[in-house]
């Protein structure tokens, strides 16, 4: 019983918080409101899940964010996967100055990018588009990327490489055709880990995208409360929404983002 | 050469999104530039920077920041070792899912978090009142985060739920890389229990726990998130941090040219940081 206690604290303490806005979001807003609070709705609701779609254009934030966290990871793992390849597997020069690069970058406050990436934008009338923001969001999540891919490549066996080389495959052949479709669960791992570094992203997407048209989903919650009043039920209701797919996928694919993320933090 | 079409376009997008904005920043820290006169931009010199640093506001920015990295990546630091050595010692299945659950933090938006924690704390329909009251810890309901230390705390609090995690993965990658072998020979020696933590574990952990304090100090040197959602900066700009300062210096006072110059000064912080880390790193390293 003993050794159960600490893990069954450290479990609670991670689930609790997020488990009680799933209760929230479930729960009539009068009941939200009464004293002392009941750890369960008397009368659990949706409506605070229909709100959210029937009265904010929640659905249209959903679909901005996908659209730019699907773009910035695809764009992210284009670049990051060549890149990787020069790094690890071909040790080029060009490789190992990109990895300081990522180093470098991944150390940038995003504050310090947001004043002058708002005016580059606004000249190129980038502002308030799916690509003003894809690009910047891929470039946060690129050092990461290129990490995991490096590392990646790193432990696959040399003979993949040489057999390329026999073939008589150029450098970019051999990637294409050798390396890449050896390195899916490596590429997942990078992918997942860049897509949700863009779908939580909050700043850039704040100063660059705000505009409803283009506006993603935390951006959209951050503003949920109107002058007077919070409306806690749909905030928790929208926060749920978000989090629900990001979770399922860390859950399952749990593995796999541990061992990516302690290759992007170690690797590095 | 053609061999740079593999690296060069990675290089490129790191470029146009990290060194020439942070050119452009350069730039415009050294001329006045306002939002709404996008024409006008006068050269000034180092006017902006010496603005910033003569104003009380930036140094009270600089102490929250100051304030909240030691602060909450210290707990994150140390709480998250602790998680660690639970998980390392709970068997496979238990394991998996502790794991799991802390991936679950670790993984929310960071605006989320904040809207999650903002609700708990919430002082008259917070559930975290409610149940510090009812376990008789405080006698009244606290405004959380309507009172500058108590509203610190809460932002450290709830970063600390959210990052302690990811320094916990690195941790028991770290454990978990340890030699057996290791704890063998020093029980011979009558290293045990907590002589053994201190003098075997936390030595070999060293390099890990590096890296993740490298990146959770950078991190919490640039918070914005959670202090925009918790408490916009307030009350009465008593949790200001230099990236909250920033943004509002650009789209409230719509000065361009001490935005620039306060981002600019951040990364300076930031890259002050990360270089004492990566000396120490790779001193470590070469011990």
């Amino acid at each position: 019983m003993k050794r159960l206690a600490l893990p069954l604290v450290a479990l609670i303490l991670c689930t609790a918080p997020v488990l009680w806005q799933l209760r929230t979001a479930l729960t009539p807003t009068d009941e939200l409101y009464r004293v002392p609070q009941a750890w369960l709705p008397a009368r659990p609701t949706l409506d605070h899940l229909a709100a959210v779609f029937a009265t904010r254009p929640f659905g249209r934030n959903l679909l901005n964010s996908a659209i730019v966290a699907t773009g910035a990871a695809v764009l992210a793992l284009a670049l990051a996967a060549p890149g990787a390849y020069a790094a690890s597997t071909l040790r080029l020069r060009g490789g190992r100055l990109l990895l300081g690069a990522a180093l470098a970058a991944a150390l940038v406050p995003p504050i310090s990018l947001v004043t002058p990436l708002f005016r580059i934008l606004n000249r190129l009338g980038g502002l308030n588009t799916y690509a003003g923001l894809i690009v910047p969001h891929a470039a946060l999540a690129f050092p990461v990327a290129l990490w995991v891919l490096a590392a990646y490549f790193r432990g696959l066996p040399r003979e993949l490489r040489e057999a390329a080389e026999v073939d008589g495959c150029s450098a970019a052949g051999a990637l294409w055709r050798v390396l890449l479709p050896a390195s899916v669960p490596g590429l997942a791992t990078a992918g997942i880990l860049a897509f949700i570094a863009s779908w939580n992203e909050f700043l850039l997407a704040l100063t660059l995208a705000g505009a409803d048209r283009v506006q993603t989903v935390t951006v959209a919650i951050a503003f949920f409360p109107g002058i007077e009043e919070f409306p806690w039920g749909e905030i928790a209701a929208a926060s749920v929404i978000v989090i629900v797919p990001v979770v399922v996928v860390v859950l399952l694919l749990q593995r796999r983002i541990v061992s990516g993320l302690t290759a992007g933090a170690l690797g590095g | 050469m053609r061999k740079a079409a593999l690296w060069a376009p990675g290089l490129a997008l790191l470029a146009a999104v990290f060194a020439l904005p942070l050119a452009e920043a350069v730039w415009t820290s050294l001329h006045q530039v306002w939002l709404q006169r996008p024409g006008e931009a006068p050269f000034v010199g180092v006017e902006n920077f010496a603005l910033l640093l003569a104003s009380e506001r930036f140094w009270a920015a600089v102490r929250h920041t100051g304030l909240f990295a030691v602060t909450s990546v210290a707990l994150e630091l140390t709480l998250g070792v602790g998680l660690a050595l639970v998980m390392h010692r709970t068997r496979a299945r238990g394991r998996a899912l502790v794991r799991g659950a802390a991936l679950v933090p670790w993984a929310l938006p960071t605006v989320v978090a904040g809207l999650l924690w903002a609700w708990i704390l919430h002082d008259r329909h917070g559930v975290a009142n409610h149940l510090l009251v009812s376990l008789g810890a405080i006698s009244t309901p606290l405004v959380w985060l309507g009172e500058p230390a108590l509203a610190m705390s809460s932002i450290i609090g709830a970063d600390v739920w959210k990052t302690t995690p990811f320094v916990a993965l690195i941790a028991l990658a770290g454990l978990q890389s340890i030699d057996r072998g290791v704890y063998e020979a020093g029980s011979l020696d009558g290293a045990t229990g907590w002589r053994a933590f201190v003098h075997l574990t936390l030595p070999l952990l060293r390099p890990a726990l590096l890296v993740a304090l490298l990146f959770r100090t950078v991190d919490a040197v640039r918070v914005f998130d959670l202090v925009y959602v918790l408490t916009r900066g307030g009350p009465g700009g008593s949790t200001e941090t230099v990236s909250v300062l920033t943004y509002m210096i650009l789209f409230q006072e719509l000065d361009v040219g001490r935005a620039s110059a306060a981002g600019l000064l951040t990364g300076a912080a930031a890259g002050a940081v990360a270089l004492v880390y990566l000396r120490v790193l790779r001193w470590g390293g070469a011990s």
